[in-house]
Order: C-alpha cells, then sequence, then structure tokens
C-alpha cells in the first residue's frame, strides 16, 4: 500500500469533506484562473495590437473617444472632417500614405452601425481585377522609363522606338480600367481619369523627330509610373487585422453611388438579413427618426471577430445624400464664418442644387417614392445617386489609415498635430494607454481578490484537514503503532493537503477557462473580439503551483498536530 | 533476536505534580523464539512495559537491549540500526559472538522504523482502520519498512487466520473475532523477530480467544518470532512456555489484594 492509495484511502473516507474543500480550492483558482486569462488576452487584444491600420484620422478632440468610435463602434462621433482631409492625404501625402479609406458614422439600423464609406473596405473581385490592370498597365508604362544602367545607342534607339505604341497601350489600358470601374471607388476612377488626361498630353507632345521631346515624355510617363503604383497600393484590400481583409461571404461588393449596403457577418445574423432585404437609416441612431431612403443588401461579410462584424457598410455618396445630411453639412460650413462668407457658401450650395436640378428630372425614371423632397440633396439617374453637394461641403468622420512605415506614421502624426482641425491618432497606442488606464487597475484588484478567495480556500483546507485529523487521533496512532515515524505522519497529512488542493485547482483551472469564455463572449459582444481563453499560459502553471505549495503549507498545520499525536495514549483507554 | 530489559524505570507526573513511577524493572529477558506469558492486571505497568519494549515510548533510565545469538545472522535492519544508534554496545566486543545494541538509546523515528520492521503488536481490540478492507488493513502493517508490500504473504497470513475469503471486507463487516484474527495477520506481515500482544482475547469469547491465542503462537513459530503476550488469564497463560508475573518482575507495581498470583518460572 503506497502513500499515494493511502492519501486518497482517506480523502474517500471523508469524501463530502474533501469534495467541499476542493470545490472551495477550485472557485478561489477559477476565479483566478479567469482574471489572468483574460488580462492577458486584453493584452494582446489592446496593448500588442495588430490593427489593420496605423493610424485614425478624424475631428481634433478626445483621441481615445476617436479609436473607441471608429475601431469598436462605442460611444458618438464627437464631430466630423472635411473631406479635403482626406483628399490631402490622398494626393499630398502619399509618400507616407499606403492606404486610406475616409468612413462616416452616425446613423443605424435596428441599432446596428451604419458605416457609409468606400467600397474598398469590402474586398472584391472587380476590386482585384482593378488593381491587375493596374499593375499591368505599370508593367506597359514601365518600358518608357530610362534604365538604370548605362545602354548602348542601338538599345536606346530601339527603346525610343516602341514609346510611341508604348503610350498608346498604356492609354488603352487606362481606358479599359475606366470603363471597367464602374460602381468602384468614384476616387480610384477619378485618379484614373486625370492619369489618362496627362498621358494624352504627353502623347500630343511625343514626336520622336523633335529633340528633347521625348525626355520630357519620360518625366511625364516616370510620374505616371509613380501613380499607378499609389493607386495599386489605394486599390489594396482594407485589412482589419495586419494581413487580414474583409471577405464576402455571399453577393458582392455595393456599388459606389447606388443605395446598396454589405452588412458584417454578426449584423447579418442578427437581423436575420439575406441579400436583396431592404432597409432603412435611423438618423443618429434614433429609431424614430428614420431617413425616407431605401437601400438594397447587397453583400454579407465573413466574420472578423472584431466589432466591423456588428457594422453595416454603405457607399460614403448615399450617406452624403440624405437630405439631411447634406443641409446639416452646408449649416456646419458656416459656423465661426464671416457674414461675407456665409452669403458665398449659401451661394454656392444654391447653385449647385439649382444646376443639378435643372440637369436632371428630364429623363430619369424615379423608381422610388417622390413624396418627399430630396431634390434639395441628390438625384436618381436609373439607380445612380447624382450627388448635388459641393465637393468643398462633403464632410466625414475620419479615415483609417495604412501608413508606409513607422517613420511614415510618425511624420504623419507630427503633420496632423499642426493642423487646426484634424488630428491622427494610432489605434494600438490609444488602446493600449487605454487598457493600462482603467483595466489595468481593476483587474489587479479582483487578482487580488481571487488571492484572496484562494487563501480563504487553502484555510478551508487547513481547517477541514484539522477537524479530521483531530477526529482520527486514534487511526493515526495506529499507523505509529505499525511503525509510521512522525515525519512520515507529517508527510502524510501534508500530501493530502497538496492533493486536495491540486486537485481543487485542476477543476478550478477547467472552471476558470469557462468562465473565460463567458467573459470572452461578453467582450466579442462589447468589443467584437474574441478571447483565445483555450490557451493555458505560464502565470496560469505558476499560479496554480503557488496553490498547491499553499495547500501543503496549509497542511502542515494539521501536520503538525498530527505530529504531535501521542501512540501511547491515543492507543491506551481500551 | 532476544530481548533484555535492564534496569528500565519510567515515571509520569501526575497532575497534582507528584511523581509517579509505573515501571521500574531491573531484568527481564525474553530469549529468542520463546512464548512468553506476562501476568498481571491493570495499573501493573502492563502497557507501559510493552510500550518501552516496541519503543513507542523510551524509558527514562535502563537499556532495551537485542541480542543476536552466536551464529545468528543479524537481524534485518541491524545495520540501519547501527547507523542511528547514538551509542552501540558491543558487549564481547566481537560482533560474531553476538551484538546487542539499546533501543533505548535511539532516537524516536530510528525506534519507529525498528518498531515497523522487527516488531508485531496486537492489541486488545483490534484497532483496525475502518476505511480498510481486511487486505488492506494487513498490506498498511507492510507500509512503513521500507520494503515492497508482499501481497502473496498478507493473502497467505489471511488464509492461515481463516479469512480467506473476507480479503474485501472491511472491518464492520467482520466479527469481533474475525476483527482480532486480521489484527493477529497483521501483526505479522512484516515476519516480525518480537511479537507483542496486550490481552489479545481480553474482548473474546472462549471458544474465540483460544483460536486466537492458537493462531498466534503458531504464526509465531513459523516466522520464528518470539512472543510476549500480557494477560490476567491464567488458563492462557499456563498454555505458554514460560509465564511471568509482571508484579514480580515489576517494583513500581502493587498487586491488588484480589491478584492471588502465583507465578510458574521466576523472573530473570
Amino acid at each position: 500500500m503506497n502513500t499515494f492509495s493511502l492519501i486518497l484511502k482517506n480523502m474517500r473516507q471523508r469524501a463530502l469533506s474533501s469534495i467541499l474543500t476542493m470545490l472551495s480550492v477550485a472557485l478561489g483558482v477559477a476565479l483566478a484562473i479567469a482574471v489572468i486569462i483574460v488580462h492577458r488576452e486584453g493584452d494582446k487584444l489592446f496593448v500588442q495590437s495588430d490593427f489593420g491600420y496605423n493610424l485614425i484620422v478624424g475631428p481634433k478632440g478626445d483621441e481615445l473617444r476617436l479609436v473607441l468610435n471608429s475601431s469598436y463602434g462605442l460611444g458618438a462621433a464627437q464631430s466630423s472632417i472635411y473631406g479635403n482631409v482626406y483628399d490631402d492625404l490622398f494626393r499630398n501625402q502619399r509618400q507616407y500614405v499606403r492606404s486610406a479609406i475616409p468612413f462616416m458614422v452616425g446613423d443605424t439600423w435596428h441599432g446596428k452601425r451604419i458605416m457609409a464609406t468606400s467600397n474598398r473596405i469590402v474586398g472584391s473581385p472587380e476590386l482585384a481585377a482593378f488593381r491587375k490592370s493596374a499593375q499591368s498597365a505599370g508593367e506597359s508604362i514601365r518600358a518608357l522609363a530610362k534604365p538604370d544602367k548605362p545602354e548602348t545607342d542601338e538599345a536606346k534607339a530601339a527603346r525610343l522606338a516602341k514609346i510611341p505604341g508604348a503610350v498608346d497601350e498604356f492609354a488603352a489600358q487606362l481606358g479599359a480600367m475606366i470603363e471597367h470601374g464602374d460602381g468602384l471607388d468614384p476616387e480610384l476612377i477619378g485618379r484614373v481619369r486625370e492619369l489618362a488626361a496627362s498621358v494624352g498630353r504627353a502623347k500630343a507632345m511625343i514626336d520622336p523627330a523633335k529633340p528633347g521631346m521625348v525626355e520630357a515624355a519620360q518625366l511625364i510617363a516616370k510620374d505616371a509610373v509613380d501613380q499607378v503604383r499609389m493607386l495599386n497600393s489605394f486599390a489594396a484590400p482594407f485589412e482589419y487585422r495586419v494581413g487580414r481583409p474583409f471577405s464576402l461571404a455571399q453577393g458582392r461588393a455595393f456599388h459606389a453611388e447606388k443605395f446598396e449596403g454589405v452588412l458584417g457577418a454578426k449584423a447579418a445574423q442578427v437581423l436575420a438579413a439575406k441579400l436583396g432585404d431592404e432597409f432603412h437609416l435611423e438618423h443618429g441612431g434614433d429609431q424614430k427618426d428614420v431617413h425616407s431612403e431605401t437601400w438594397h443588401v447587397v453583400g454579407i461579410l465573413n466574420s472578423t471577430g472584431t466589432a466591423m462584424d456588428d457594422a453595416i457598410f454603405i457607399p460614403l455618396t448615399s450617406g452624403w445624400a440624405i437630405p439631411v445630411h447634406s443641409e446639416a453639412m452646408q449649416e456646419m460650413a458656416k459656423v465661426g464664418k464671416s457674414e461675407e462668407e456665409i452669403e458665398k457658401i449659401n451661394a454656392e450650395y444654391q447653385n449647385a442644387m439649382a444646376s443639378a436640378a435643372t440637369q436632371a428630372h428630364d429623363d430619369h425614371d424615379h423608381d422610388h417614392d417622390d413624396d418627399h423632397d430630396h431634390a434639395g440633396a441628390y438625384e436618381m439617374d436609373g439607380d445612380r445617386i447624382r450627388l448635388k453637394l459641393p465637393d468643398q461641403l462633403r464632410k466625414i468622420s475620419g479615415v483609417f489609415v495604412t501608413a508606409r512605415d513607422g517613420f511614415a506614421t510618425e511624420t504623419l502624426r507630427y503633420r496632423f498635430r499642426n493642423l487646426p482641425d484634424a488630428m491622427a491618432v494610432s489605434p494600438a497606442k490609444q488602446m493600449a494607454d487605454f487598457f493600462n488606464t482603467f483595466m489595468k487597475g481593476p483587474t489587479m484588484i479582483v487578482l487580488g481578490l481571487a488571492i484572496l478567495v484562494t487563501v480563504v480556500a487553502a484555510v478551508s483546507i487547513l481547517v477541514s484537514i484539522y477537524n479530521a485529523v483531530s477526529a482520527r487521533k486514534r487511526e493515526i496512532a495506529i499507523l505509529r503503532a505499525l511503525g509510521a515515524t512522525r515525519g512520515k505522519v507529517l508527510a502524510l497529512i501534508c500530501q493530502e493537503a497538496m492533493v486536495v488542493g491540486a486537485i481543487g485547482a485542476v477543476i478550478g483551472m477547467v472552471l476558470g477557462h469557462g468562465l473565460a469564455a463567458i467573459g470572452g463572449e461578453y467582450m466579442a459582444r462589447a468589443f467584437g473580439q474574441q478571447l483565445a481563453y483555450l490557451s493555458v499560459s505560464s502565470p496560469e502553471l505558476f499560479y496554480v503551483a503557488g496553490v498547491v505549495v499553499m495547500a501543503g503549507l496549509a497542511g502542515l498545520v494539521p501536520a503538525a498536530q498530527a505530529y504531535r499525536t501521542s501512540v501511547a495514549t491515543n492507543l491506551s483507554g481500551e | 533476536m532476544g530481548f533484555l530489559l535492564s534496569d528500565v524505570r519510567k515515571s509520569y507526573v501526575a497532575p497534582d505534580g507528584s511523581v509517579l513511577t509505573v515501571l521500574d524493572v531491573p531484568s527481564f529477558q525474553i530469549h529468542a523464539g520463546e512464548q512468553v506469558a506476562l501476568l498481571g492486571s491493570s495499573g501493573s505497568g502492563k502497557t507501559t512495559l510493552l510500550h518501552v519494549i516496541a519503543g513507542i515510548i523510551a524509558p527514562d533510565s535502563g537499556a532495551v537491549l537485542i541480542e543476536t545469538a552466536p551464529g545468528d545472522a543479524a537481524p534485518r535492519g541491524f545495520d540501519a540500526l547501527h547507523r542511528d544508534a547514538a551509542k552501540i554496545e558491543n558487549m564481547s566486543g566481537n560482533v560474531d559472538v553476538g551484538t546487542k545494541a539499546d533501543i533505548a538509546l535511539l532516537p524516536e523515528a530510528a525506534r519507529d522504523r525498528f518498531r515497523g520492521q522487527h516488531i508485531g503488536y496486537i492489541f486488545q481490540t483490534h484497532h483496525l482502520l475502518p476505511g480498510f478492507t481486511a487486505l488492506e488493513n494487513v498490506l498498511l502493517g507492510m507500509s512503513f519498512t521500507g520494503r515492497r508490500a508482499d501481497h502473496a504473504w498478507a493473502e497467505r497470513l489471511l488464509t492461515e487466520v481463516g479469512l480467506q475469503d473476507r480479503l474485501h471486507y472491511k472491518p464492520s463487516k467482520l466479527s469481533v473475532g474475525q476483527q482480532q484474527r486480521v489484527a493477529v495477520a497483521r501483526a505479522l506481515a512484516n515476519r516480525p523477530s518480537l511479537v507483542l500482544a496486550d490481552e489479545p482475547t481480553g474482548a473474546l469469547d472462549y471458544a474465540n480467544a483460544q483460536q486466537v491465542l492458537d493462531l498466534i503462537r503458531q504464526l509465531c513459530d513459523e516466522v520464528k518470532a518470539s512472543l510476549l503476550i500480557v494477560t490476567h488469564d491464567r488458563s492462557i497463560a499456563a498454555q505458554l512456555s514460560r509465564t511471568v508475573d509482571l508484579y514480580e518482575i515489576n517494583r513500581a507495581a502493587t498487586r491488588p489484594a484480589n491478584f492471588a498470583a502465583k507465578a510458574e518460572g521466576a523472573a530473570r
């Protein structure tokens, strides 16, 4: 009969007490383990942060609020910025910016957040095809560029001879991109159009007979190569986490100029939405104030495990088109302006609305209810939205920016710091600060409580075994009479305490991971983030080992009592 | 292995502060293989004497010597005993003609180990562990020797005491006589050199008492263990090879008026 079976026998003899003691240990350990896991995973989610974008550009104000609202859909957007901030990124900061996606938030559908944005946010076959064309166009224009290595006169002559053909090919490719780019982000297509125009100008200049013209054409071509490269990176799919773009589970990406929407996986599931369903926008999240426009579900995204799963994506154009939004933007433009400037804005606005109104309204099939006055904001051209809102009045909530590298991130942050209206915030840094400020303290308190609970559990081991030893003094005396030394008896009791502690701790670990799973579900709902609650980390193992040691120490008290048990006294009296 | 008590004294301090001497044994010997009855009633210091021999308590003074006869192999654990002993007396100065060691001088843990290996103890009541089966109780007797438990021997012992079909019964499912037979098997589990039995049949009826006594004697013969039975029952004492009157060897014991003892054989 070995020591372990002796211990198990002892425990089985007072099974109820043993089980209750183990349970109290298990509860303490479960709490502590759950806290450890939530803490660890929280760290992973917020502190290490692998956001697919480095910066969020938004209105000047509370940086944390901007991140919580933009990335996690928490709270309300603070204010808005002009679309020209985005244009500036797109055009003037392009050496720093790999990709940038503007968005506008504030409305909801059945409580699910609406994000009006570029359809570049949704990876789509159309976008992929666009990138492919951009790439091959880049290849053809590159033939024009001067090679790095010195070339022979013959090679140069051959290269120059190819130029007219290459330019033609490039121009044709750009034309095809425009033609097939229907429904894509108008920004992208606009850039292609501009590029096509400048290529057209270059083409007119190229006359191989005139010396120096070839060189000039090459400069223009060099710029074209740059532009194509930028187009390519801008058309790269938006990544919500590093290396992870959105993908469609069903349907297609929304058209940039139609009342269409793509639903996040969770939003689709909760709303039981399917392709073709209609939906409306609740203004500012107020479920009683519903905009009269009707959107159609054209796609549903795969789950990402982020808060974005809870959102509904619609084209930015359709967000701007909503009359209330247009008017609000016009009003906002007047804030803080002189009377003269206000008049100018009014005139511009009226002018834009009027010209659009006369231009349209003759032959478009107006296929939705006409009982509201949207004439002030947009026109329908077939099922396409023709926005009347002047460009300079268009506002957005922010821009997700992917910088080229760490240096670019810092440069952009610095640049925005010096701008009056906008700021660039690193979501990773904000969330790390947020976690360290608001989450770490409370988690430490909970961890402290959990440790306290575990200590109480250890005391319960002490009490339970102490009582058992008191009741079993005669048995201990028998063991002594059979040759067990005091040390052996001491060890037996301590080991029993450790076994109780260890079994309790293991049960507690399982329960703790269960608790963390529940906590993870909550986190997933609140932040759209799942916890890896199954993985076991070394702090957990240290904690469990600590519990076993503590149980052993708690066992020392009854063990000392057993140690002192007198054989002679406890065996006589017969 | 023989046992020799020499000038063993043990006193206790009574609650009122007075010193109460319970044991004062000038000399008492058990030869190897001998079966001795010690006659005495309660208050004669019998349990204290057994505890001293078993090493459960250490005497205040005097020696409890173990002795191997000339030519005998040293008992199991003897080397360890040498290591543990604070002081070893070698009476002749020559190991070949027998060694002596004083148990009383050993530290407690060494006495415990010696007891586990060399002494079997049978109590008046069985003192079996209630949560363990008959077989487990016997195996438990083997647990503190540092050797592997010998299942076959445990089962054989239980068979010899007639409990072959009760191996897995817990004590509560056994009769009093059967319980005491398990206790006998447990005492013999380690093939001890000496079996100490404290009123082993005191709780049994006549038929059971005789049966248990026969088993003890027979098993002690089988493993060549010496046997010391403390009893107040003359009919039991009469069956053993030698009877010693406890009141004669223990000067601290006062013979009660009704204990008309006439010990056969002299205490040495």
